[in-house]
Parts: structure tokens; C-alpha cells; sequence
């Protein structure tokens, strides 16, 4: 089971912190994601995303107990 | 091996006192160098902001802080550096930053704080929203922000 994370203005718009899905991989989960985040008006392409806290780029294998999330540019201080 | 504090806070701290803490540790550095950051009660555009709300990524903001500090002490002839950064809810005029430098010469000490913030502004993972009585929305990165940041290449 994957951790899916979202924060700021992707948590608000999709109304949602957390979830937990069952993939194998990253293009795999935004796939699922997909629908879910046109709705909420995110496009996909713009969101970074970090796996096990790390910021990814492109597709990789996902393994039980990953945590991945998704969120906009850095806007702090 | 040099001296360093950095934290996420959640709660409004007492930058005189972290100051007070701070100088009295580095009494033989040549300079110590002080900025706080506080939170504009108006936007750019003359709205009233009641608090910022800075979403957090509970680890990884933290990781980002200290790869930040990092980036700094790799950078600049340092004694010491304190960073307190808030998150979550904080009020139009409290203090949102504190960063702190010693060093022997003036010169990296403050250039060590300019960069620091730079760097906070753009690379700590944090979201923040503005929320007033006639708005509400996540702040998007600036392009000064971003101009700010390549002056260090």
C-alpha cells in the first residue's frame, strides 16, 4: 500500500490530505489521480511530487510503505 | 564544527530572547547579525491580511530547513546560525523568520542572513495561504523571490 500525501493548494482544492492506494507505480498512481485532480482545476504537469520525501522527477517503482505526495512550488518565509 | 539551531515552530516565539541567547554564546565573534521576518498586515494590492496559514510537510520542511543551513555553512565562514521558522497559523505582524549569524568579520554574517532568507523563501517546503476579510488563497512563489534567489547562482 502506497501513502499518497497532498499539501497546500492541492490539499484544498481535491479537499483531501491523505489517502492510501494499492500501485506499483508513480505514473500508475498520477494515472489514477488524474480525474480527481481536473476536477479540483490541478493540472498534473505543474505539481511537484516527492517520494519517501525526496523530490522525484519522471517514473519509478513504487514499494509497500512508500509515501508520495503532491503539492505546488515552495512559497515559504 | 559549527554552531547551529534550526526549527519549525508552530507557536509565536520571543526573537529578543533567542537574540539575547544567541549573542551571549558567540561573545567573541566579531559580529552577530539579526533579521526577523514579520507578516505584512496587506497584500501588494492594499488588502488587509488577518494570518498567513503555512502548510507543512511534517520531515521533509524540516530537512529542507536544514539542507538550506547547510547550503550556508558550505558557503559562508560561519561561527554559528540559528533559524526559527513558524508554520501553521500566524498573525498579520508576528514574526514569521528569525535567522542569526556569527561569524569573526562582518562580511559573512550578513551576507550568510541575506542568503539564508533567499534560500527560505524559495526552498523551505512550505505553502502559504493569505486570508483577510476579503480574501483567501495560496501565495504563488514571486518572480522576485526567484530573481532574489539567482543572485547566489
Amino acid at each position: 500500500m502506497i501513502k499518497v500525501l497532498f499539501f497546500g493548494r492541492v490539499a484544498d482544492s481535491l479537499d483531501l490530505r491523505v489517502l492510501n492506494l494499492d500501485v506499483n507505480y508513480l505514473s500508475q498512481l498520477c494515472h489514477k489521480l488524474q480525474g480527481q485532480f481536473i476536477a479540483a482545476g490541478l493540472e498534473m504537469n505543474s505539481l511537484s511530487i516527492s517520494v519517501n520525501q525526496v523530490l522525484v522527477r519522471g517514473d519509478m517503482a513504487l514499494n509497500n510503505g512508500d509515501e508520495v505526495a503532491f503539492f505546488t512550488n515552495f512559497s515559504g518565509g | 564544527m559549527v554552531w547551529r539551531s534550526v526549527t519549525l515552530i508552530e507557536t509565536p516565539f520571543d526573537a529578543a530572547v533567542n537574540y539575547a541567547d544567541f549573542s551571549k554564546r558567540f561573545m567573541a565573534a566579531g559580529a552577530v547579525v539579526s533579521f526577523c521576518g514579520r507578516v505584512r498586515p496587506l497584500t501588494h494590492k492594499g488588502q488587509t491580511i488577518d494570518y498567513l496559514y503555512l502548510d507543512w510537510y511534517p520531515g521533509m520542511t524540516q530537512k529542507s530547513l536544514d539542507h538550506i543551513v547547510d547550503a550556508a555553512l558550505g558557503r559562508f565562514d560561519l561561527l554559528g546560525v540559528f533559524v526559527m521558522h513558524r508554520c501553521a497559523k500566524v498573525t498579520a505582524q508576528d514574526i514569521i523568520v528569525q535567522v542569526l549569524t556569527a561569524s569573526a568579520h562582518r562580511r559573512a554574517a550578513f551576507e550568510a542572513a541575506d542568503f539564508l532568507m533567499d534560500k527560505l523563501k524559495s526552498e523551505a517546503a512550505l505553502w502559504k495561504r493569505e486570508v483577510g476579510p476579503e480574501i483567501d488563497h495560496w501565495v504563488e512563489p514571486s518572480l522576485s523571490d526567484a530573481q532574489d534567489l539567482m543572485r547566489w547562482g
